[in-house]
């Protein structure tokens, strides 16, 4: 029997998750302004965000910290985030792209 | 757009164009979305491929290190959040190349990176998929928006 790969009735489930991690938490790693929750285990998969209460909740993450483990990504992926970030890379990167009027084409991405 | 779209799934070009500063491609209007991102009043995921996309363009075109220093920058951005691709996602995706690739003219092709858009579109409640790539207005099974028509929703009165 083939597998039913037609689009998503609905969207999966979203449970509160928090309470049922707390005691995994050696496994999971903690961003405070964040609230993108993501959980795979073997019996489920879900994802939850939690826009309205964002500023109050946390990220959990199933991943590994192995960024956290390689030189080369902690040069590239920043501890916190930085309110002036937005506004240094505006524009900032003309000088790579002068010549290149084909950026939002096809062969340029490809 | 309504407003319980909270979620806004960012391709590489919205970056590309914010760097590049490609004012006649209305680059105010990626500027305009990433400053109500970093407000608060939406968070941007950014896939994991995404990261990949603009780390090997940036160094091409320019060097490794402006690559590096690029998306540091941009992963500093408040309300910025990289989404790990799964089993799940990349399942869906296979399902999505398929459906819009197979007899199609290459040049409209969807690429992996876009389809691992689309597909974790699917999972992730509440979100869009914002985009420059005219590719992308094919599909039909997620929301997708180009940045200036979700700027124009926020400030419509």
């Amino acid at each position: 029997m083939k597998p039913d790969m037609s689009p998503l009735k609905g969207k999966p489930k979203v449970l509160d998750l928090r309470d049922r991690l707390e005691d995994r938490l050696d496994s999971l790693q903690f961003f405070g302004d964040t609230t993108l929750v993501k959980v795979v285990t073997r019996e489920v998969t879900i994802v939850q965000p939690q826009i309205q209460t964002k500023k109050e909740s946390l990220l959990v993450s199933m991943m590994k910290s192995k960024e956290f483990q390689d030189d080369f990504l902690r040069e590239i992926i920043p501890a916190k985030k930085d309110p002036q970030a937005l506004d240094k890379l505006w524009g900032s990167g003309k000088h790579l792209f002068k010549n290149r009027k084909d950026i939002f084409e096809d062969e340029w991405v490809e | 757009m309504n407003g319980l779209s909270e979620l806004v799934l960012l391709d590489t070009n919205i970056f590309l164009d914010l760097i590049g500063g490609f004012e006649e491609k209305d680059t105010v209007s990626s500027k305009k979305l990433l400053d109500s991102i970093k407000a608060g009043e939406k968070l941007g995921i950014v896939i994991a491929p995404v990261l990949c996309e603009l780390y090997y363009l940036i160094s091409r075109e320019g060097d490794e290190q402006e690559a590096q220093k690029f998306i540091k920058l941009i992963l500093s951005i408040p309300n910025i959040q990289v989404f790990p691709i799964g089993q799940e996602e990349a399942i869906r995706a296979g399902w999505v190349y398929h459906k819009y690739n197979a007899g199609q003219k290459h040049k409209n092709w969807l690429s992996l990176v876009d389809c691992l858009i689309i597909a974790s579109c699917f999972y992730l409640e509440s979100s869009v998929v914002c985009t420059w790539d005219s590719r992308f207005e094919q599909v039909k099974d997620v929301s997708i928006y180009k940045p200036s028509e979700i700027v124009k929703s926020n400030t419509a009165p």
